[in-house]
């Protein structure tokens, strides 16, 4: 078993890397229990593909291996192995080598008559007899099933863990300045972490400088946020590194930090208060040091605000005239380039195309190239493909999509996973993919971009691709769900101000009503 | 474990590896909390012990011939550490010696009928005489013997079982060997379904004769009990019946009730809240007992109460150190959100402990836990459970009929109650789930 804490939660984050984002968090607290609780367990895994299914099987067995724990698996669906429970009980007890773990799949058939009945007689026999954990891998209705019609067995559970639900929680973060985090792919950041984590533990708090301990306590935000763990994020910083930084009486600090609050206000549609941040606390703190690095990344930032709210004009000609001249003082070429990106965003947004294509393609994407920043290079390409989508050559616009996704998964950065998935989904629409079967595809694309969405608490993601998400529900007959999801759509949009999608929302609406008739 | 050496672990990962839910705490465990106050009635020793005629006060004893007791509470409420704490304050008086049999160590708890208790339970007599070296006299249980050798030595299905102990019973029974014979009857019970269901049929059939046999022996070991001066009668206290599935319970208790009742002694059973408004009522059996969850707050809602909120705090902060929490306000979060029931308590700190990706515990983390917690309910619950929660909170706890729903729902945790059942409140996670919400919004809540 991998006792140093340290160890073990770095394997746990290496492992959880390119699952999707809405499953990591279930399947590192699985791993945890795996490893830690004591004795007998029975867990019960929701899950709708047999395919990921596997995947998680499979590194599961890389986890416990890595531990020296010995894995079994039992297919139920093999009727000739299994007929009953008695056969299933004797081939539990024959396991010489004493596994910790046994995977049941293909078990739905098992949750009624006599072999549920035999499971909740032989439930404790069973329990006694055996020292590992049980992990029954099921789908959706047979868990709903499991847990209405079967109160017996289902009491007996020790955990359940959600590999399906579009629901789940997902990480992200907020729109990225600085360089630091961005060179780390997730397991590295993961076990930064740890090691912050540790550090930072009461244990050995006195030991670090108070100055030390403040930037400490940044980076771990940092990490944190690029985690998706932003409300953990937001109270280390309200609660640890405000006050330290007040009575250390660094202002700097200060300012750094309210300026990580403000981008958690940001992304969750918190403008005003954002805007009231940046332009109080932070801009004056830089201006009167004489920090115009700071002080232009809070501009660009404000422009971002502005660019959000529809004030085009006022964001663009912030960028062009103060934020750009003073990197370019300064000379600071990914930054500079950022602030391209951002000036094509809003060209992009006001249908200056051609423009926009050159800034990615001649400005953007060689100095990424560059600079090895994968990140920024693919979400430079996604927004390329943008581009192409909107001039109709919907084949090189997904094909870019293609490429990319791979490069955000690999990097664990769901903000990004989210924004290709759902534009991949929107070019495959206008393809007419889902009159040709690929309808499943695309409505998988739009829920875990959606539910990115609803994790992030971002009004931008919920609204613009919760719209397409009803769109698509109401072609699978989910009214009642499709009429949720643009409840909640237009309650994002209203957030925003963004009232040509608010009246975008209530047409799609009334055209699903009309759709499904009265009654 | 010691109070001089334990102190509670505060590593997340060691919190994990050391919560067991199913372990029972007993009053010299450093864990153990005293909740009398907290449970807010008379105190649950004191109400059991006159339930056999024993003023603990006291100390008067005016026992009946026999008594059955039921203690019903929701599985995790402490019903196994009272009963722990009961039976270790009457070993330090003389008036009733008390066996305590937890039938989920000893037998199958599953499809449990009232021959696989009885079984149990006679060894736990003889097992409880022979640990304090008391004697019995082979004539004084006589009858066993010719059970034994009439009913069981000559059951076809069985001989193979007993046939080494045949030749032993020979012409007298003594209480090494009938612990021996005992022990390996129960232990069918426990793990051959072959035998178990051929040893039920020898009971069943051969019913009277058993409890003549069981009653003799309860006097047996009640007579050598007061000749050694060491109690006046036996307690049978037999825990774990509460956690068999409903139907079985509700065979055991309801169906099978005279069965029990053959049994000339006193007798304590726990069982599941369900069973108290389903169906116990109509039996012979004393239905009065229920150990009630902690209570937080008075029935308004309005004030809390503080001897409940004590004793959660200490039950967490030996399970978990307290500075495991960034902030000192967790620990009353999630005592709040585990409504006054110890183990969702314990399960909540679980998943705080599963889902920290930090050293000391943060606020969000515990946000997510009580988030997972109520998912668990979102499986099951339906529309009208909803709707009925919420009704009874919106009536202030009144009481809304027992009918099968309501039953499930106190069964499942949805609903929780408290001073004896004199009120209910939903579960406070499930608040959180949408489907509460939109049912408590319809009545103005």
């Amino acid at each position: 078993m991998a006792r140093d804490p340290f160890h073990f939660d770095y394997q746990r984050h290496l492992a959880a890397r390119d699952l999707l984002p809405q499953h990591q968090e279930d399947f590192q607290r699985l791993v945890k229990l795996l490893s830690h609780a004591p004795g007998f367990q029975l867990f019960f895994a929701r899950v709708a593909d047999p395919g990921y299914r596997d995947v998680l099987i499979a590194k599961l067995g890389k986890l416990m291996a890595l531990q020296g724990r010995p894995v079994r698996l039992a297919d139920l669906g093999d009727e000739r192995r299994f007929p009953d429970f008695q056969a299933l009980e004797a081939w539990l007890e024959e396991d010489e080598q004493k596994s910790s773990l046994i995977h049941l799949i293909n078990g739905s058939a098992w949750l009624q008559g006599s072999r549920l009945h035999s499971l909740n007689l032989r439930r404790n026999a069973l329990a006694e007899k055996l020292e590992a954990a049980l992990l029954w891998w099921l789908s959706v209705p047979a868990i709903e099933h499991l847990a209405q019609q079967a109160p017996d067995a289902w009491s007996w559970r020790s955990g359940v863990f959600d590999f399906v639900d579009p629901g789940a929680q997902l990480p992200s973060r907020p729109e990225e300045w600085m360089p630091a985090p961005l060179s780390l792919n997730l397991p590295q950041r993961s076990q930064r972490l740890a090691v912050l984590n540790r550090q930072l533990a009461a244990e050995f708090a006195t030991e670090i400088p108070d100055e030390f301990r403040l930037n400490l306590l940044l980076e771990r935000a940092d990490l944190l946020e690029s985690l998706g763990l932003w409300a953990e994020a937001e109270q280390g910083l309200r609660q640890e590194a405000l006050p330290l930084a007040e009575r250390l009486g660094d202002v700097r600090s200060k300012a750094v930090t309210m300026g990580q609050i403000a981008d958690i206000l940001q992304a969750h549609g918190q403008l005003d208060e954002a805007l009231r941040i940046r332009q109080e606390e932070e801009l004056p703190v830089y201006e009167r040091l004489g920090d115009v690095r700071e002080k232009a990344v809070s501009m660009a930032k404000i422009a971002s605000m502005l660019r959000l709210r529809g004030q085009l004009d006022e964001a663009l000609s912030l960028l062009k005239e103060e934020v750009l001249p003073a990197f370019g003082q300064l000379g600071v070429l990914r930054e500079k380039t950022l602030t391209m990106g951002k000036i094509a965003d809003i060209l992009q947004a006001r249908g200056q195309l051609d423009e926009a294509l050159r800034i990615r393609q001649e400005e953007q994407l060689p100095v990424y190239e560059r600079l090895g920043d994968v990140r920024e290079k693919a979400v430079t390409m996604g927004n390329i493909a943008d581009i192409l989508q909107a001039r109709g050559q919907l084949d090189e616009a997904l094909a870019l999509h293609e490429e990319c996704l791979p490069i955000a998964q690999w990097l664990g950065d769901i903000e990004v996973i989210a924004f290709l998935k759902y534009s991949r989904a929107r070019i495959r629409l206008q393809r007419g993919d889902h009159q040709r079967g690929g309808l499943p595809e695309i409505y998988a694309d739009l829920a875990a971009a959606h539910a990115i969405g609803v994790k992030l608490r971002r009004p931008d993601y919920l609204g613009t691709i919760g719209l397409l998400l009803a769109q698509v529900m109401s072609m699978t007959g989910e009214v009642e769900e499709a009429l949720r999801i643009l409840d909640q759509a237009e309650a994002a949009f209203n957030q925003l101000g963004w009232t040509a999608d608010v009246a975008a929302v209530r047409e799609m609406r009334e055209a699903i009503s009309a759709q499904t008739g009265p009654g | 474990m010691t109070n001089l050496t334990y102190s509670p672990p505060s590593d997340p990962l060691e919190v994990l590896q050391k919560l067991n839910f199913d372990e029972a705490i007993g009053p010299m465990d450093p864990r153990f909390v005293d909740t009398d106050a907290a449970r807010g009635g008379v105190g649950t020793q004191r109400s059991l012990a006159r339930k056999f005629g024993l003023d603990l006060y006291q100390d008067k004893f005016f026992p009946n011939q026999k008594r059955h007791v039921l203690l019903f509470g929701p599985i995790g409420s402490g019903k196994s550490t009272e009963l722990l704490r009961f039976v270790h304050t009457l070993e330090q008086g003389k008036r009733l010696f008390p066996i305590l049999l937890n039938v989920r160590g000893e037998i199958d708890i599953n499809n449990l009928q009232y021959a696989d208790v009885l079984m149990a339970l006679a060894s736990a007599v003889v097992r409880g005489l022979t640990a304090r070296g008391l004697e019995i006299e082979p004539a004084r249980i006589e009858t066993m013997r010719l059970w034994f050798q009439e009913h069981v030595a000559t059951e076809d299905n069985i001989r193979e079982l007993t046939g080494e102990l045949r030749s032993e019973a020979g012409a007298e029974l003594t209480i090494p060997f009938l612990a021996k014979l005992l022990t390996r009857l129960t232990t069918t019970f426990k793990n051959s379904s072959v035998y178990k269901d051929s040893l039920r049929e020898v009971v069943k059939k051969t019913f009277t004769q058993f409890a003549n046999a069981f009653n003799e022996l309860v006097q047996a070991a009640e007579k050598a009990l007061q000749e050694r001066g060491t109690a006046e009668r036996l307690l049978l206290i037999v825990d774990g019946t509460d956690k068999t599935p409903l139907t079985d319970a509700e065979r055991l208790f309801v169906l099978e009730s005279e069965q029990l009742l053959a049994i000339e002694a006193l007798v304590l059973y726990t069982a599941p809240i369900t069973l108290k408004y389903g169906g116990t009522s109509v039996s012979k059996l004393d239905t009065d007992e229920v150990l009630p969850i902690i209570k937080l707050q008075e029935r308004e809602g309005e004030r809390r109460y503080e001897a409940g909120w004590a004793a959660m705090r200490e039950m967490l902060g030996k399970r978990i150190a307290p500075d495991s929490f960034t902030d000192p306000a967790s620990i009353d979060r999630l005592i709040e959100y585990s409504g006054g029931h110890p183990r969702e308590l314990l399960r909540l700190v679980r998943l705080a402990c599963e889902l920290t990706e930090s050293d000391p515990i943060q606020p969000p983390t515990l946000e997510k836990a009580i988030d997972k917690l109520a998912a668990d309910f979102r499986y099951w619950l339906q529309p009208e459970d909803y709707a009925l929660l919420a009704r009874v909170d919106a009536d202030n706890g009144a009481h809304i009929g027992n009918d099968e729903r309501v039953r499930q729902l106190l069964w499942r945790l949805a609903l929780l109650q408290y001073n004896d059942g004199s009120w209910r409140h939903s579960h406070p996670v499930v608040r959180r789930l949408e489907g509460y919400r939109q049912a408590a919004a319809k009545r103005g809540l």
